[in-house]
């Protein structure tokens, strides 16, 4: 079937994603048996920063292998993604092993996590402290982590840390790291207060419609995108059929985040050899066919499994059913065998939010839900359990 | 000693926590999220691969707030690891030996704004928005009442018995359940950090079920890093390793273990002293 010919209610029910690729072709065939033209790692430039890096960078959350990291750089990894809150800097520290004779061969990225209460010299402090660990005494770029409220862009404490510091010669560039619910807003007001340089975030083919025109904003102003969190919840191992069939999520998650010209890497985790050689791999193949239907096969199986509880279907019911709440009790009386408190809950809902009326409606919540979530069902199944 | 890690009996960790309301005004702001590993990820960050590999079963979330100028928070995640080696696997994984550790739960810390505590299959996790002494006060109240809620005795995982204790250096233990060293085959490992004479070695024990299974994995390993019998270091296979530096491994019973150095510099005396203790300890034992 050719992408062209599918309908946008397919698309939109899989994830358009997966067919909207971002500027870049796709091969009409498998190509998952095609040897791999090289499996040297690649690499594109970071927005402005004049740096390159490589097209897959180290995630080091649960980091502690130090020749782990010496093999990835050898295959070329040249981007190493760590935080000053990464098992209270264990992980700088387990980096910072390697960096006493690695450093010159990449670029180190880390973070400080901002309060509202924090002074430019705590920050400062922050800093510090991630030098020593790392055994540096540069961190080629800063980051403001997993940040949630765009409004803690507006504490100039991290700006006023962040200019001394580059004064000092103690790092280079400035960036924002985040995947909670506010994402779209954190990007869109760092885009609007242009004092970043690199963005850090989700991005994976089941959520990304309103990203992509956010990178494409940021890349107009220089700043260089490196995603995470991929994998779209990461849960290839309880589907069977993608490892019958030889697919791999990882490679291709990696291959379809790659496709947007603006994301200059795409961070994984590394916890044995294998993946570097997967995901060298991964950098050395165009997105293919094999690489849809692995993303197809997996988008079906996941995205009606679960509500995310995010309440955009709300607005499109007629009757005001808070879906979120009544979704999220139905989970704490199935999967959790809460059902006590889970019917409390719901007795708790004033009648005006609870499923009585979906019994007969058409269901409009279905073509809000951008999940494709079989709402409707969910919330009669909801109502039979916790009434 | 091997077997499958045992899995206790499951609580409601809400019960852990100590009611809605606390002293000097923090209350329960919100309600009580619920993860499981299917929805792990949309909190927690790339993270979440590393509590899944120590078999993660349900993230409790919660906030404890504060009104005032500045108004307060405390951050509240309760981990439900499934088993007692998930749980000390979790907590070990982020541990720094030179902390000042507290007796909450089995045992806890705190660093800054950030308090950990952990007890068998539990682990507690708590940060505040900022660190004045009355905030932090409010922390360590909170997470010694949590952890002094939770059941049971203060049992680390089994697993740890195979390393011997002479010149081990106190709270290096760590556990994984797959991929150390980055190899597929070393899964279900211990290991610490021991000082023979002003020399660090790491040493690590691969509990492998059987000694059929062992067999393979140490074949398996002395192949991948070109390891061989010398005469010097016998009984053990022996190699200076690209990334490991001089490295030792062995085989018994079900066991396959090793040492080396993470700085590639010590002796091969002192790695030898390490792996004989260990091999008295597995032999020990195995009787």
């Amino acid at each position: 079937m050719n992408e062209q010919t599918i309908s946008r209610r397919t698309f939109v029910h899989y994830g358009a994603g997966i067919g909207a690729l971002a500027g870049t072709s796709m091969t009409g065939t498998a190509n998952a048996e095609e040897p791999a033209a090289s499996t040297e790692m690649k690499y594109r430039p970071l927005g402005k920063t004049g740096i390159k890096v490589s097209e897959v960078s180290f995630g080091t959350y649960g980091f502690n292998n130090p020749g782990l990291l010496e093999d990835a750089i050898d295959k070329g990894v040249n981007l190493i993604c760590t935080c000053s809150d990464y098992q209270d800097g264990v992980a700088e520290e387990s980096i910072g092993k390697v960096m006493k004779t690695r450093r010159k061969d990449v670029i180190l990225l880390s973070g400080w996590s901002v309060k509202p209460t924090h002074a430019k010299k705590d920050l400062l402090e922050i800093l510090d402290g991630s030098l020593k660990r790392l055994n540096t005494d540069c961190i080629d770029i800063i980051k403001i982590h997993n940040i949630d409220d765009p409004t803690l862009l507006d504490i100039d404490a991290q700006y006023e840390a962040f200019d001394e510091a580059k004064k000092a010669g103690k790092t280079r560039f400035y960036g924002v790291s985040g995947h909670g619910g506010q994402l779209e807003k954190v990007l869109a007001k760092a885009i609007e207060k242009k004092t970043i340089d690199v963005f850090q975030c989700k991005y994976n083919f089941l959520e990304y419609a309103s990203q992509t025109e956010l990178f494409e904003k940021a890349a107009n102003q220089g700043i260089g995108v490196i995603a995470f969190k991929i994998k779209a919840g990461n849960q290839q191992n309880d589907i069977k059929e993608l490892e019958q069939k030889g697919l791999s999520l990882d490679q291709a998650s990696v291959r379809w985040a790659l496709t947007n010209k603006n994301v200059s890497s795409v961070c994984a985790t590394f916890t044995n050899f294998s993946h570097i050689k997967q995901y060298l791999e991964a950098v050395s193949k165009e997105f293919g066919r094999a690489d849809t239907d692995c993303l197809r096969l997996y988008a079906s199986a996941v995205d009606r499994s679960y509500c995310r509880y995010c309440s955009t279907c709300e607005p499109a019911c007629p009757f005001g059913v808070a879906v979120a709440d009544v979704m999220r009790y139905a989970m704490y009386f199935k999967y959790y065998k809460m059902e006590k408190e889970a019917m409390k809950l719901y007795a708790k809902l004033s009648s005006q939010c609870t499923p009585d009326t979906c019994e007969n409606c058409p269901g409009h919540c279905l073509d809000a839900c951008p999940h494709r979530r079989a709402i409707r069902e969910g919330l009669l199944e909801a109502k039979r359990m916790l009434v | 000693m091997t077997g499958a890690n045992v899995r206790a009996e499951s609580l409601d960790m809400a019960s852990f926590l100590p009611g809605s309301e606390l002293d000097n005004g923090w209350k329960l702001a919100g309600s009580i999220e619920r993860f499981d590993p299917k929805t792990l990820y949309q909190i927690v960050n790339g993270a979440a691969s590393l509590y899944l590999s120590y078999d993660f079963k349900e993230l409790l979330h919660l906030r404890y707030e504060r009104s005032g100028d500045p108004p307060g928070g405390i951050t509240v995640d309760l981990y439900d690891m499934e088993t007692v080696e998930g749980g000390f696997g979790l907590y070990s994984s982020g541990r720094h030996p030179t902390e000042d550790f507290e007796p909450w739960g089995t045992q806890g810390y705190r660093s800054g704004s950030l308090l950990i505590a952990w007890k068998g299959r539990y682990y507690v996790h708590l940060i505040s928005d900022d660190d004045r002494p009355e905030t932090i006060k409010a922390v360590e109240s909170l997470g010694h009442t949590i952890a002094s809620k939770i059941p049971g005795d203060n049992e680390y995982p089994s697993i740890l018995h195979c390393l011997p204790k002479t010149n081990r250096i106190p709270n290096t233990e760590l556990y994984s359940t797959k991929d150390y060293l980055g190899y597929k085959f070393l899964k279900n490992t211990v290991s610490a950090r021991y000082l023979i004479q002003s020399e660090t070695a790491t040493l690590f024990v691969s509990d492998c079920s059987t000694p059929t299974q062992a067999e393979e994995v140490l074949n398996t390993f002395t192949t991948r890093v070109n390891a061989k019998p010398q005469p010097d270091h016998a009984p053990y296979y022996a190699v200076t390793e690209k990334y490991l530096g001089n490295l030792l491994l062995g085989r018994e019973g079900p066991y396959v273990y090793g040492a080396y150095s993470q700085s590639g510099t010590i002796t091969w005396p002192s790695l030898t002293t390490v792996m004989r203790q260990c091999t008295e300890r597995l032999r020990a034992i195995s009787k």
